[in-house]
């Protein structure tokens, strides 16, 4: 009974069909499983595979004879490019070697928009501090000219944060290749994508060990794992990472898994972002492309694999160069590299860039920048495309611009400790145009980005005070007939009813001073004059000239017009400065030159944009004004600061002094500064005490110096001695003259009649 | 007769001290505001010192009279890269060409030629509006070279 009950038992539930039931359910299971592994690796292989941050970078640095060139300043901008110094000559891209008015450098590969560049050494010869010669060092070649490439000054990154730039396997060098098997997967192109020996071999050394020392992951475990799968040790991960690793190996070639792997694996940080990659591992560590670095650094690189933070060589250099040496012997122990080859690298010394202290030193540029864009790209493109962003910025001017005003800050500060006790920070902006194209070069739009991103340069509106006046006086020279530097006008206090209330201006310091010539009246900057004439020439003419010259803002026709009551941003307003500083003729302020995919193709290219709005003349006799202001205006504390060239400028302070400005520009560069409080609080202090020290500062660091281009005289303008007490022809008689510019046809006819009156020939009188 | 003559011989010293006086004076030390030296200027300021100049028709020229850049290493390299443009215009590769102007012009900004011709790859590239600019740019700047100036303003009087 019992028996049949068992044969029941049996026939109901054979041995054989139970486990072939469940085999058949484990097969099925696994082949779901596989099915879903299989969807999910193919779905994030196929397509792009990583985000690729777009890239912004400055302008590049044009060598050419007659181009000023201060050492110093070279040598920083080939530091921050990752250029190291070599003490005989240069063998390599980015190196470089100094010697007495010569420079070598080794120039790296560079794509730019309109072509690339090779890698080459450039051989620059300079007189005194001026270039004289540029050529290419190997075959002797004289150039007429070459660039240093241009500097990152941003990235766009999405959430992760991943710097990476993706290379194809057969850019990348054999050796680099070589290192990385021999320490991470020496029988990567024979097992199938997982290694039984590897993981026998670190099983025992574990063991032995007493702990995890050892991994036994391959190159595709490793990719699966950091590609695929989260970071976090959890069983499920584990029990995927093999499966996925072996349908990743059915799925795709060998080359194809190691490119994806050269392009995925972390090799270190730079701040918040993660470095990704070899290519982006080594222009970091080596300040250039993975496929110009030599043996020595190829196993260095490979080294940081396992552990980037314990490897770093900036941070740990005995310890990079134990690992470097350790890839070495096992690429020697593999038969990767032959015995000279080896003794060779080991003996090399550990040739890395200096740690980059900072990624991003003009953020608020960038900003513009990306603000500029964002109507033609969307974020996330910018994101994960890789695109590279080609803009106007020149870093040297830059960073003297941002360390000019912060150290400015700080000192008036010190100078005035009533500015520190507020609640809101002492604020500054700082703008430096190229006149002649319109380019950015430097734009800071506050004291520390960090703590305020508002772009004090481009988004606050503030009233200009006396920086406006040069555009009434502007105005009187279109009619030079009636107007010119030798007119005189009264600067005693009047009124004027506007808009049913009586308008009176005063002097900043309560003078008046009588009868003065416009020119003395711009340098001193008088209000009262300024005003006057403002109202003679006509006030909806001020505006029309402010405008075609470069404020955009709206202005009325106003009696405070004159003395700059309405407000304007700091970048509108240099940008109007840059139409008098060329001569007349207006360029569109430019920051970014071509975007440029990641396939090199040009997505847009902007073109400098210019126009003549003012006649040249009339802006001529401006800028001759405005030159006094440093010698006997008031800007004559440049002087005293170690100021010593002949440029151009204007100090404004506005009302109850809320605003402190200085422009100050010679053909070649405008420089603005502004300084004030967020909330518009008073800071006590003037145009030439605030904001002209920042501006002579600048001048110095930015290594630009005392550089005084003339601004060229029109054929109509026509130079006359005057008495400028009166404005007409001087005579022997008068004490004190001056040669005068006028336009041609408008200088004075009658004689000084003060001083000797109109007869005027010494040789006559008794 | 010997006084007379005594007497006009004084009297021609002391209108000779005096000149002297007068001459001394005028070029003596200048206080405020402080005198620009400028060789260009001694003619225009002694022929207003001595007559009275007619009054003139104002001028439209307003270019240039000199050429700052001319002779200097800037305008040299400047100046090959406008020719290295050229041989691209010649070739009928426009961008390439504009990109060289474009840059001719950064090395040297007051070289009129660069931008004249960086006015002529913009007409050959159908962008007339784009050149105009960058020719009234030009004009300015070849007032020393009147037959390139003139071809300039004939550009711009077509473009207008």
């Amino acid at each position: 009974m019992a028996e049949s009950r068992n044969r029941r038992s049996r026939r109901k539930f054979p041995l054989g069909k139970t486990i072939a039931v469940a085999g058949a359910l484990v097969l099925a299971g696994m082949l779901a499983i596989g099915v879903v592994l299989e969807r999910q690796v193919t779905a994030k292989w196929e397509g792009r595979k990583w985000n690729v941050p777009s890239r912004i970078y400055s302008d590049a640095f044009l060598l050419h004879p007659g181009r000023r060139l201060d050492a110093r300043d070279f040598e920083a901008r080939l530091e921050r490019l990752g250029y190291l110094e070599q003490a005989g000559g240069v063998d390599e891209p980015g190196e470089y070697a100094h010697d007495d008015g010569r420079w070598l450098v080794y120039l790296h590969a560079f794509s730019y928009p309109d072509g690339s560049n090779p890698a080459y050494p450039v051989r620059i010869e300079t007189s005194g501090s001026v270039i004289a010669r540029v050529s290419q060092a190997r075959t002797g070649k004289v150039l007429d000219t070459a660039a240093l490439e241009p500097e990152v000054i941003g990235v766009v990154f999405d959430q992760h944060m991943e710097d990476r730039t993706p290379i194809e396997l057969a850019e990348v060098p054999a050796h680099v290749v070589q290192a990385i098997l021999a320490v991470e997967d020496s029988r990567f192109y024979s097992h199938p994508g997982l290694d039984p020996i590897r993981i026998g071999g670190a099983f025992l050394a574990n063991v032995k060990a007493g702990s995890t020392t050892q991994g036994g992951s391959t190159i595709t475990q490793q990719l699966v794992k950091n590609y695929y799968l989260t970071a976090e040790r959890t069983y499920r991960r584990k029990a995927i990472e093999a499966p996925m690793a072996l349908i990743l190996e059915l799925k795709y070639s060998k080359d194809e898994i190691l490119e994806a792997y050269l392009n995925e694996i972390y090799l270190g940080q730079r701040g918040a972002s993660s470095i990704m990659g070899v290519e982006e591992a080594s222009r970091y560590y080596f300040g250039k492309s993975v496929r110009e670095i030599d043996l020595s650094q190829a196993a260095m690189l490979a080294g940081l694999i396992r552990d980037p933070g314990r490897y770093n060589p900036h941070r740990y250099p005995d310890a990079a160069r134990q690992r470097r040496d350790l890839v070495l012997r096992l690429m020697h122990d593999q038969d990767r590299i032959t015995d000279d080859q080896y003794a060779y690298a080991r003996g090399a010394a550990l040739l890395v860039r200096g740690e980059e202290k900072r990624f991003n030193d003009a953020p608020h540029f960038v900003d513009f920048v990306l603000r500029e864009l964002a109507d033609r790209y969307p974020r996330r493109l910018l994101q994960s495309e890789g695109l590279r962003i080609f803009t106007t910025l020149d870093m040297q001017y830059q960073i003297a611009a941002e360390s000019a005003l912060i150290d400015g800050l700080d000192h008036l500060e010190e100078g005035y400790p009533r500015l520190a006790k507020r609640a809101g920070e002492l604020e500054g902006a700082f703008v430096v145009l190229d006149p002649q194209t319109g380019f950015v070069r430097a734009m800071v739009g506050g004291r520390d980005y960090p703590s305020s991103q508002f772009n004090r340069a481009e988004q606050a509106r503030r009233q200009p005070g006396s920086t406006f006046k040069p555009f009434v006086y502007l105005t009187a020279f279109l009619t030079p007939g009636r107007w010119s530097p030798a007119t005189i006008i009264d600067d005693m206090p009047f009124s004027v009813v506007s808009g049913g209330q009586t308008w009176s201006p005063d002097n900043y310091d309560g003078s008046v001073h009588g009868n003065v010539t416009l020119r003395a009246a711009l340098a001193n900057s008088m209000n009262i004059a300024t005003s006057r004439l403002a109202l003679d020439v006509g006030l909806n003419r001020v505006t029309r000239t402010a405008h075609d010259a470069g404020i955009e803002s709206t202005l009325q026709a106003v009696p405070s017009l004159a003395l700059g009551a309405f407000e304007v941003t700091p970048l509108e307003l240099a940008s109007a400065y840059s139409t008098l500083a060329n001569g007349g003729i207006r360029t569109t302020p430019l920051s970014i030159l071509a975007a440029v995919d990641d396939d090199g193709n040009v997505l847009q290219h902007q073109q400098v944009e210019m126009d003549r709005v003012l006649p040249a003349d009339a802006v001529y006799l401006v800028n001759d004004m405005l030159q006094d202001v440093f010698d006997y205006g008031t800007a004559a504390r440049a002087r005293r600061l170690g100021y010593g060239g002949s440029a151009a400028g204007k100090t404004g302070t506005t009302n109850s002094t809320r605003d402190a400005w200085f422009v100050g520009y010679t053909t070649e560069i405008v420089a603005l500064v502004w300084v004030g409080y967020d909330d518009n609080s008073a800071i006590g202090l003037y145009g030439d005490s605030a904001a002209l020290p920042i501006w002579v500062e600048f001048m110095k660091r930015s290594g630009y110096g005392d550089r005084s281009p003339e601004f060229p005289a029109p054929r109509n303008i026509v130079l006359v001695e005057i008495d400028p007490a009166t404005g007409l022809l001087a005579t022997p008689g008068c004490p004190v003259t001056r040669y005068e510019a006028f336009v041609s046809g408008t200088e004075p006819t009658e004689s000084c009649y003060e001083h000797g009156g109109a007869v005027d020939d010494g040789w006559w009188i008794f | 007769m010997v006084d007379l003559l005594r007497t006009s011989g004084f009297a021609l010293a002391v209108l000779v001290a005096l000149a002297a006086c007068g001459r001394g004076r005028e070029e003596g030390p200048r206080t405020e505001p402080p005198v620009r030296e400028s060789p260009a200027a001694a003619s225009d300021a002694e022929t207003a010192a001595g007559e009275t100049p007619a009054p003139r028709e104002i001028s439209t020229d307003t270019a240039h009279a000199s050429d700052p850049g001319a002779g200097t290493p800037s305008r040299a390299s400047s100046q090959r890269v406008v020719e290295e443009g050229k041989g691209f215009m010649i070739a009928g590769r426009t961008p390439e060409a504009a990109s060289r102007f474009e840059t001719a012009s950064r090395i040297d900004p007051t070289n009129g030629f660069a931008w004249y011709w960086l006015g002529r790859a913009r007409i050959a590239a159908g962008d007339g509006g784009g050149a105009i600019g960058v020719l009234e740019k030009a004009e300015s700047l070849l007032g020393p070279y009147p037959d390139w100036r003139d071809r300039t303003r004939a550009l711009l009087a077509q473009l207008r």
